[in-house]
Formats: structure tokens, sequence, C-alpha cells
């Protein structure tokens, strides 16, 4: 293990101690009452920060398996180790959602009491699913099984599905414009390929592969960025066009919130720059400095999944007897005693610091995990050989 | 059988009764309201808004809508939101409920409340904490769908009164409204309370762009006959009428 490793290791079991203090803070302080959210604003940093990993773990798989299923024998050791992230980043991304429930000691009806018209009934049954088969797949490339391919290619199936059913996850709830949308399942893979591609490049970089394997992986990033940049402004022209008091609340909602809309936007647009203009050489400080820029400029893109989809009122009356649209109806925000505000059309949300704290949970629970399939898998190897 | 509630705007008188008795009956703790009444169309509580060359100022309660097409009911995963067979009542299992905050993502009316953390007690003045509400827990079959002691962490939401309603009473809301303007009762039963209100009238739901099929009718609060100031052909429409 080289002294890199060993550091990353240790930030992520310094990450997940610190993950269950905060959550632990959240717990005690009765349940979620250490957070920011309202009866407004549904979901936080948590929810973002499942969407974030799943994403990356989801991602991490298609790039695994479009390796294998191209060919590129040079990139092998990177797809093992984006197959081991992606089971990772979606264990990440299960505990995130655990940790975001508000009566977790109910979980058992989640079994015994499945709803299978829920859309995250759907979520949980893809999270199951893609964990099956990435844990196959990942002892089959171990021990070099003849069947190797075959069991990436249907983990990589899998990881469409997961990401697709979590794009229909948002875009089903008609209640919020923002999500409401074709576009959402379809951006949702696109995002998926983004991050994974995005990782591997950062850990290509970082475990000093050739440069042409760098090249390759930089030129796939920046076409996925091109891809899921046009879905995005679709998206915001359909909204724009939709022309009703929802979409123009929305259209509000995402002005106040320009910088970190531009973020979302501008960062992968630079990162996708920077990876067209070094063509095929690979070099490490552009590529390392792209996929940075790439992993902050989807976390701004999986927060801003939540500002225009819960401060944009939903619910607009019409004075009766006239088609008058007079404007928005409050929602009672259910927390008198911290905010001092019993009704309101929007609430401002800015994650407390337990809030924080635990949302490093996920990405603690990541890393370790990484590292747990990563040393198994040359157990595995060993034996077999 | 289908529960429905009429809800007649022009008997409305903003008292906000039905909110506190709501409130007050379902033991709702701190900052959690199932029923709400704005002017609507205002900027604040109490204002009018002008239409043509008349103000006009109307209250809207809005409580759960008790969807036909609920999407609450959908989208929760463990099916802790249910629909009452028996009833059409939309209602939630507290036993059953994971706190993940689906069914309020997707309810387009916003009537849902969240419990999160543990309720607190309401102080009377001499700083003493008191309890008020229905004082029993209620099951509808196996499903605990009213306690006075809210667990933590479940949404909860308005439950048209099912401890009364399974007794054959109406709910709080309804017995409470100074100008009765809330008429419950069954929509299947032609010599129900709502249907007689409700003939020969024509009630009107919220959030028709979301399909839901409300179970709460609204009656307008004027026969209006007149034109949107804010229409740009309204000038013309109105050079026409004279």
């Amino acid at each position: 293990m080289t002294k890199a490793t060993r550091i990353v290791g240790f930030i992520g079991i310094a990450l997940l101690i610190l993950g269950l203090i905060g959550w632990g803070l959240q717990l005690s302080g009765g349940l979620l009452a250490g957070s920011g959210m309202t009866d407004i604003f549904l979901w936080g940093l948590m929810i973002a920060m499942f969407a974030f990993m799943v994403g990356f773990g989801a991602g991490s798989q298609l790039i695994a398996s479009l390796i294998y299923l191209t060919g590129r024998e040079d990139l092998r050791p990177i797809a093992r180790i984006g197959a081991a992230c992606g089971l990772a980043c979606v264990g990440g991304a299960g505990v995130a959602i655990l940790a975001d429930l508000g009566a977790l000691r109910n979980i058992l009806a989640m079994i015994i009491g499945l709803n299978l018209r829920s859309p995250l009934a759907w979520d949980m049954i893809a999270i199951s699913i893609f964990i099956v088969l990435s844990i196959i797949q990942l002892v089959m490339m171990a021990r070099d099984a003849a069947s190797t391919k075959t069991w990436v290619l249907l983990a990589g199936v899998a990881a469409v599905v997961l990401q697709v059913v979590e794009g229909l996850l948002f875009s089903t709830q008609t209640a919020h414009s923002w999500w409401a949308t074709p576009i959402m399942p379809i951006d949702f893979l696109a995002v998926a390929f983004v991050s994974g591609s995005a990782l591997m490049l950062l850990i290509a970089c970082v475990t000093k592969q050739p440069s042409a394997s760098i090249a390759w992986l930089g030129r796939v990033c920046a076409i996925v960025i091109a891809i899921h940049l046009a879905l995005a402004l679709v998206d915001l022209g359909m909204l724009a066009l939709e022309n009703t008091p929802e979409s123009a609340g929305v259209l509000s909602i995402i002005g106040e919130n320009g910088l970190l809309y531009a973020s979302e936007l501008i960062l992968p647009a630079a990162a996708m720059v920077i990876l067209f203009s070094i063509g095929r050489k690979g070099e490490f400080t552009p590529c390392i400095t792209a996929a940075i820029l790439v992993v902050v400029g989807i976390f701004a893109h999986r927060l801003m999944l939540l500002y225009p989809a819960y401060n944009a009122p939903s619910l607009y009356l019409t004075l009766s007897g006239t088609d008058l649209v007079t404007g928005p109806y409050p929602i009672s925000t259910g927390r008198y005693l911290d905010w001092d505000t019993t009704f309101a059309l929007s609430t401002p949300y800015l994650p407390a610091g337990a809030e924080w704290l635990s949302a490093l949970l996920p990405i603690g629970v990541a890393i370790v995990a990484a590292f747990i399939i990563l040393w198994a898998m040359k157990k595995i190897a060993k034996a077999a050989a | 059988m289908r529960y429905a509630m009429a809800i007649d705007l022009s008997r409305c008188i903003g008292c906000r009764t039905c909110a506190v008795i709501c409130k007050d009956y379902n033991a709702q703790p701190q900052g959690i309201w199932w029923n709400r009444v704005f002017t609507s169309g205002t900027p604040e509580y109490d204002v009018a808004v002008e239409v043509g060359d008349q103000l006009r100022m109307e209250f809207v309660p809005i409580s759960c809508q008790h969807c036909t097409n609920a999407p609450c009911e959908v989208a929760c995963p463990t099916q802790a939101t249910y629909k009452d067979e028996a009833t059409g009542t939309v209602l939630i299992d507290y036993d059953r409920c994971i706190g993940c905050r689906m069914c309020a993502s997707a309810c387009p009316y916003g009537v849902r409340q969240f419990n999160w953390g543990k309720p607190a007690k309401m102080v009377g003045l001499d700083d003493s904490t008191y309890e008020y509400g229905y004082p029993k827990d209620y099951r509808d079959g196996e499903h605990l769908v009213y306690t006075p002691n809210r667990p933590e962490g479940v949404m909860e939401k308005c439950t048209f009164c099912a401890q009364n309603t399974a007794q054959g009473l109406d709910p709080a809301c309804c017995t409470a409204c100074p100008g009765n303007a809330r008429i419950f009762g069954d929509m299947d039963d032609p010599d129900s309370p709502i249907r007689k209100y409700l003939e020969d009238k024509n009630p009107f739901t919220l959030g028709d762009r979301y399909q839901t099929e409300p179970n709460v009718y609204y009656l307008a609060s004027h026969d209006v006959d007149q034109v949107n100031p804010i229409d740009p052909s309204a000038e013309g429409k109105e050079a026409q009428n004279d």
C-alpha cells in the first residue's frame, strides 16, 4: 500500500467517524431537528449527497463497463477500481438515504409493506439489484473468470437502470415543475457518465496511468459533459416556454440561486473546454483540474435539484368565478419554534452544522468500502491463483 | 362510500376557527397546521385584491384534499399512506411511516406536515405544560391513524377526523365553522348533506393541472360576471359591454 493510498484510507475513516458524530447529533437533537429543512424545503443536503453519490457510483460502473466492452486492455486496472468505486459509492448513497429517514425504526415496513407503485420503492429495488450484480462482477474480475465480460455488461445495465429510475423518482413528482420533465431521467444518466468519467480521470491521474489512457478518459468525460450541458439547457428552455405561474416561480428561484446554478453549468463547461483543448496528450495538471471542476460542478448540480423544486410554489389560486390567477398559496413551515414563521411561500435553506457533518458519512462509507472491496479482490485473486 | 367535503367560499368569513379547532382537536404539535386559511392572491392575510373596479377579499381554507388519484399514496414506499377502501379517505399509519417525506414532496397542495423532532408540549401562562386534543388513539383496523402522542419523524395531515367519522360524527372543522361553510358527507349517497348542498351548484376543485381528482369541493364566493383586469383583451371586452 503506497503512502498516498494510506492517506486516502485514513481520510475515509476520519470522514466516517465525523459523519457518525453528525448523525448522532441529529438523532439526539430530535431526529432531523438539527437541520435547516422545513415542511416547505423537505429534502436537504443528505438527499443531494445521495444523488451525488449514486451518480458517481453508477457512473464509475458505466465507465468500467465501457472499458471492458471497448476492449481497452490498458485501462483494465482502472476498470477494476471503477467497478469497486461503483459499488462503494452506491453503498454510500444507500447509507445517505437511511440516515435521512425520520423514523428508521419503521424500516421493516419497507420490506413487508413495499408499495410497488412508489418510485422510491423501485429506487431501492434498483440499488439492491445493482449491488448484487456488482458484487458478482467484482468476484469474477478478481478471479479473472471467463464470464467476467458478461457480468460487467450486466452490472453496466443495472447502472443504467439505476440512474433512469433515479431520474424517474424526481420526474414523476408533478407537484414540482423543476423535476417533472422528460429530460430528467435522461440527464440523470448523462450526469452519471460525467461523474464516473471524472472520478476515473482523477484516479487515473493520481495512480499515474499512461497518458494515452488518461487522454481517452478525458475525451469520454468531455463528450458526456457536452451531452449533459445540452440536456440542461434544453430543460431550461422548455421551462421558459412553459409560461405558467409555476414555471415562472421556478425561473425566479433559479435567478435567486444564480451563483449555484452558474456553478453547475460553468464549472463542467470549463472542464469540457480544457479536456477538448488538450486533445490526445493526457497531461496530468489540466486533466486533474478538469476532474476536480466536474466534481464541484456536479455537487452544485445536485444541490440545485432542491432549491427551485421546493422554493417555487406549486399551488396557485384563481379568484373564484374569474380566470384571474391571484398568486401562490402559503404553506405551514412546521418549524415555528426554530423559525418564528408559521406560514410562508418559501424558506431559506442553509444546511445546519450537524447536517454538514452527517453528510460526510456517505463519503466516509464509500472510501472505506472501496478499500475493503479492493482488499477483498486481492485476496480472491490470490486464492484463485 | 366516498367521503367528501364542500367548502362554500361565500359563507367563509376568514375567522380561522376551522384551523384552530383542527389543531386543537387533533392534538397537533407546535408549528404543525393541518388546516390553513388565507386570502386568495394577497401578499398578506386579510387584504383585498382589485378586480375590475371592485375590491374583493376571498378566504380559501385548504387542508388535505383526500384525492381519488392521490400522488402521496402512490409515492409512499411503505403503504403508510393509504386510502381507506370503505370511505376513500387518505390516511397515514404512523407505525408504518419511515419519514422519507416522499409523500409531502409529491403533494401539490402543501398539506402534509412532518414531525421534525420530539413534539414539544404546549406551555401555559404559568410555564406549566398541558395536553389537549382527542385523548385516545384511533386505529383504522390495524392502522394507527391518530394518536395524541405524536411519534417522532413521521408525517401527518388531515384525516377528516377519522376518530369522529368512525362514530358517525362530522369532522371538527365542519362542526365548529360559525358560517356553516363546510359540509361533509358521502358523495355516493344522493341523500347525504353534501350531495344535497351541491345540487344545482357548480363546484370546482383546486390544482386541476395535477389531475389528482380532489374530494374537497369549493363553491365560488360570488357569481362573478366581470372582466379580468390583467387580460390584455379586457379593454376591448369592457368597451363591448358598454
